[in-house]
C-alpha cells in the first residue's frame, strides 16, 4: 500500500498518541527498561516513517 | 584546575572564531544572503544548525537534572518533542521550503504577513517573538554566566565572554557563520556527551561498586525507569509536553531553517540527520541523569533532587581536569549556538517586520541588519546583567506564549488560499491566545503558570484550544460573509 499523505497523519497520529496512552496503561510501574526502549522504538517507528514518505514520492 | 578551562575555552573560542571567518567566503551580499544563506545551504550545514539551535544548555544542565530527579518520564517529555518535530517537519517542511523561495521569505512573521495578506500581522507576530525569545535568549546567557561563576571565572566575565563571541560570530557572516559554527559546536556536544558517559559507565561506576546492569537494576527498583510521582497525572506529562510539542511550528529560529536548504535532497537530508543526532543526544544525556541516580542510591554521589540543575555541574566536578573542561565547554556551546540563532532570527523579524512596518526603508539594508543585531545583543546583555526576576522566569514560558501561532501557521500553510486576507481571525485568534499567556504569567508567576490548570486541563492546552477555535470560527464567518456578497 503506498504512503499517501492522509495515510502518513494518521499512521504520525497514532504513533504520539501512543507515546501518551501506552506509558499510562500498559507500562506504568515497570521496573527494567520496557519504558524506556518503547519511547525509543516509537522514535525509530517515526523516523523510517517519515523517510520512507519523504523517499518515496510522498512529498510533490 | 582553572587552566584547563581556561586553555579548552580558548581553543573552543579560537577555532570557532576561524570557521566563523572561513565562512565569510560564501559572500554576503543581501539580507537574504545574511538571513538565510540565499536559500543555498547544504544538508550538513541544515541538519547541524537545525539541531544546535533546537538543543540547548538545558539538554546537559536541565534535561539530566531532569532524568535524575523524574525517571525515565523526563525522556518520554523530550523524546515526545523529537517524535512530534520529526511528523511536523516531514509535512509541512517541503511546501514551506518551495513557498519560502517563490515568495522570498526572510523571516517567519514575514512569511505569516505574507500568507494572510496584512503587514499588521507580521508586526504583532514579531513582537510576540520578541517578548517570548529575548528572556529565553537572556536564560542562555545567565546560565553561562552561572557556569563561569561555578569554575572561578565570575558571572559578568560569563556574561560580557557570551555577548562578544554572539556578536561576533553572527556578525561575521550572518546564517553563514552561525550555521557553520553549529556544525562544530553540535559535534562538540555530542562527542563530549559520549566521552562523558563513557568515563561513567567504565570509571565512576566501577570505582564505586558499579557497572551498567547493577545501575539500571538499582534505578528499575527505586521505580525510576517507570512513572515516578512527578509524572503520575497525564496532565501533568501533557503540560510538559504540549509546548514543545509545536515548537517547530511555533518557534521563529527553526521555522526559518526550513527556507535555507539548497535543494529537495538537503531539506530530506536535514529532517533524517536532525532526527538521528535528537534522538542519540536525548538518550545519551537521560543515560547521565539515570546513572547519577543510581550512583545516588548506591550512595556514592549526594542526594540533589532539590538541587537537580547540579547534577552535572556535581559530576563533573568528579571527572578529570580535562574530560570536565570539554563538557563543561560543550554547555557552553549548546548555550551559544542557541542564543546567536534567536538573535539573527529576532534580527530578521525586527529589521523586517518592524522596523521597516515603520515605513524607514533605509538603502543600506545590512547597515540596519548590523545596528539591529547589535542592539538585540545588547538588551540581551543589559538583562542578563541585572537579572530582572520575572523576565528571567519568563524563559520557561517562552513554548507557551509562542503556542497560539500553531493554529495560524498550520491553517496558513495547509491552506493558504482560504487564510489570504484572513488576517483579523488570525489577528484575535493571536490576542487572544497570547493573552491567556501573558495573563497567566503575571497573574501566577511564569513557572507555576507553566503547570497551572484550569478545570482540570492545563494552559497551554487552553491557549491552543482557545486560539483554534477563535481563528477557525472567525475564518468561517469570513468565508460566508465572502460567498454572501
Amino acid at each position: 500500500m503506498p504512503l499517501t499523505k492522509p495515510l502518513f497523519i494518521i499512521v504520525g497520529v497514532v504513533l504520539i498518541v501512543l507515546a501518551y496512552i501506552i506509558p499510562y496503561t500498559l507500562l506504568y510501574r515497570v521496573s527494567s527498561l520496557e519504558l524506556y526502549i518503547f519511547w525509543i522504538l516509537l522514535t525509530i517507528v517515526g523516523l523510517a516513517l517519515s523517510i520512507t514518505y519523504l523517499r518515496r514520492g510522498g512529498v510533490k | 584546575m582553572i587552566i584547563y578551562y581556561a586553555i579548552i575555552l580558548t581553543l573552543y573560542f579560537t577555532i570557532g572564531t576561524v570557521i566563523a571567518l572561513l565562512s565569510r567566503r560564501y559572500g554576503v551580499v543581501s539580507t537574504e544572503d545574511y538571513y538565510v544563506a540565499g536559500y543555498r545551504l547544504g544538508s550538513l550545514l541544515s541538519a547541524m544548525t537545525y539541531a544546535a539551535t533546537t538543543y540547548s544548555a538545558f539538554m546537559m544542565i536541565g534535561l539530566v537534572g531532569f532524568a535524575y530527579a523524574t525517571g525515565v518520564g523526563a525522556f518520554g517529555f523530550e523524546n515526545l518533542y523529537l517524535l512530534a518535530t520529526i511528523f511536523l517537519l516531514t509535512l509541512f517542511a517541503p511546501s514551506v521550503w518551495r513557498m519560502a523561495r517563490e515568495r522570498r521569505w526572510v523571516s517567519p512573521s514575514e512569511m505569516i504577513g505574507d500568507l494572510y495578506g496584512s503587514r499588521t500581522l507580521a508586526f504583532i507576530v514579531a513582537v510576540i517573538y520578541l517578548l517570548a525569545l529575548i528572556p529565553y535568549a537572556t536564560a542562555q546567557m545567565v546560565g553561562i554566566g552561572n557556569l563561569f561563576q561555578g569554575i572561578g571565572f565570575g558571572y559578568y566575565t560569563g556574561v560580557l565572554f557570551t555577548a562578544f563571541i554572539v556578536f561576533l560570530w553572527t556578525y561575521l557572516a550572518g546564517i553563514w557563520s552561525v550555521a557553520s559554527t553549529d556544525v562544530y559546536q553540535g559535534l562538540w556536544m555530542i562527542v563530549s556527551s559520549i566521552m562523558f558517559i563513557i568515563w561513567i559507565i567504565f570509571y565512576l561506576l566501577p570505582s564505586n561498586g558499579l557497572d551498567l546492569g547493577r545501575a539500571l537494576d538499582l534505578v528499575g527498583r527505586e521505580g525510576y525507569l517507570g512513572i515516578t510521582s512527578i509524572w503520575s497525572r497525564p496532565t501533568v506529562f501533557l503540560s510538559f509536553t504540549l509546548p514543545w510539542t509545536f515548537f517547530a511550528v511555533t518557534n521563529p529560529q527553526v521555522v526559518q531553517r526550513m527556507y535555507m536548504p539548497r535543494d529537495e535532497k538537503a531539506l530530506k537530508n536535514m529532517i533524517i540527520y536532525f532526527a538521528l543526532f535528537g534522538l542519540v543526544y536525548t538518550i545519551l544525556v537521560t543515560v547521565i541523569g539515570l546513572l547519577a541516580r543510581s550512583l545516588t542510591i548506591a550512595g556514592a554521589f549526594p542526594d540533589l533532587t532539590k538541587d537537580r540543575d547540579l547534577v552535572t555541574p556535581t559530576l563533573i566536578s568528579l571527572a578529570h581536569p580535562i574530560v570536565s573542561s570539554i563538557v563543561f565547554v560543550s554547555i557552553i556551546a549548546a548555550s551559544i549556538s542557541t542564543l546567536d540563532s534567536i538573535i539573527l532570527t529576532l534580527s530578521s523579524t525586527t529589521s523586517k517586520d518592524i522596523y521597516r512596518s515603520s515605513g524607514r526603508v533605509g538603502s543600506n539594508k545590512m547597515l540596519i541588519t548590523y545596528i539591529v543585531l547589535a542592539f538585540l545583543v545588547l538588551v540581551t546583555t543589559a538583562i542578563a546583567w541585572f537579572k530582572p526576576g520575572f523576565v528571567v522566569e519568563l524563559s520557561v514560558l517562552s513554548s507557551v506564549l509562542l503556542l497560539p501561532l500553531a493554529p495560524i501557521t498550520i491553517v496558513a500553510w495547509t491552506k493558504p488560499r482560504i487564510v489570504n486576507r484572513g488576517y483579523i481571525p488570525a489577528i484575535v485568534s493571536l490576542i487572544t491566545g497570547s493573552g491567556i499567556g501573558f495573563y497567566t504569567a503575571v497573574r501566577y508567576g511564569p513557572k507555576k503558570a507553566f503547570t497551572l490548570e484550569f478545570l482540570g486541563l492545563p494552559v497551554s492546552l487552553w491557549i491552543l484550544t482557545v486560539s483554534t477555535i477563535t481563528l477557525l470560527l472567525g475564518l468561517l464567518v469570513q468565508e460566508m460573509s465572502r460567498r454572501e456578497t
